[in-house]
């Protein structure tokens, strides 16, 4: 076939079949408005009671973080008090076992406090540095709203 | 949590006792950024994060109480 002939091959005209696919992502850390207009038309004060629920919503959750930051401190403090009497009730029985010419339980007395404290500060800083780096991981993946069920992920 | 307390770890009781034998003072440790600004941008975010999960909850409520 040469140039010519395929030239005069006349166009196949498509149908008129449109197909259209409407696709709506969003990525932001409040869901767009579209979604609250959605349930304000549902039922016009939706969107103002689920603002409400909002403002309640981040109250209580400020609240319950102030409650457990709180009562966290309240345990370190604890920790804090606890060591230093472990450490020191340790020193006074090392001093007190070789003033009464026992050395070796002294030595024991004196190694065991030294090596509680210092395997609670390796434990904690394990603990600290796996704590921070779960939350480097799932601090910044936003909650999304499940339109199909009421999971929030 | 994860969000709020993101700089910090929740202290405690193990912490606190950590704290006896820390004499250097190095114990705490904390989520750092590269730069000051990245530290803002990623503060900011989390901020915003944390208004969001809100009202993605909010909407949840709201949603549970039409079902109803």
């Amino acid at each position: 076939m040469t140039k010519k002939s395929l030239q005069n091959i006349p166009e196949k005209k498509p149908n008129n079949l449109a197909v259209r696919a409407t696709s709506i992502s969003y990525q932001s850390p409040i869901p767009p408005p579209e979604i609250i207009a959605h349930y304000e038309a549902i039922q016009p004060g939706f969107a103002e009671r689920i603002m409400k629920a909002f403002e309640k919503q981040s109250a209580h959750r400020q609240n319950l973080e102030k409650i457990v930051i709180e009562a966290d401190i309240k345990k370190s403090y604890l920790g804090l008090v606890c060591g230093f009497l472990i450490g020191i009730c340790s020193i006074g029985a090392t001093i007190w076992m070789t003033a009464l010419g026992n050395p070796v339980t002294a030595t024991i007395f004196g190694t065991s406090g030294i090596v509680s404290l210092v395997g609670v500060f390796v434990y904690g800083k394990k603990e600290q540095t796996k704590q921070l780096d779960k939350k480097q991981e799932e601090a910044f993946k936003p909650a999304n709203i499940d339109v199909d069920d009421n999971k929030t992920k | 949590m994860t969000r709020s307390n993101y700089l910090f770890t929740e202290p405690s009781f193990v912490e606190g006792m950590a704290h006896v034998v820390d004499i250097g003072g190095n114990f705490a440790k904390y989520n750092e950024s590269k730069t000051p600004s990245e530290a803002d941008y990623k503060a900011i975010q989390l901020d915003w994060l944390c208004v969001g999960d809100d009202l993605v909850s909010a909407v949840n409520i709201v949603k549970k109480e039409i079902k109803k």
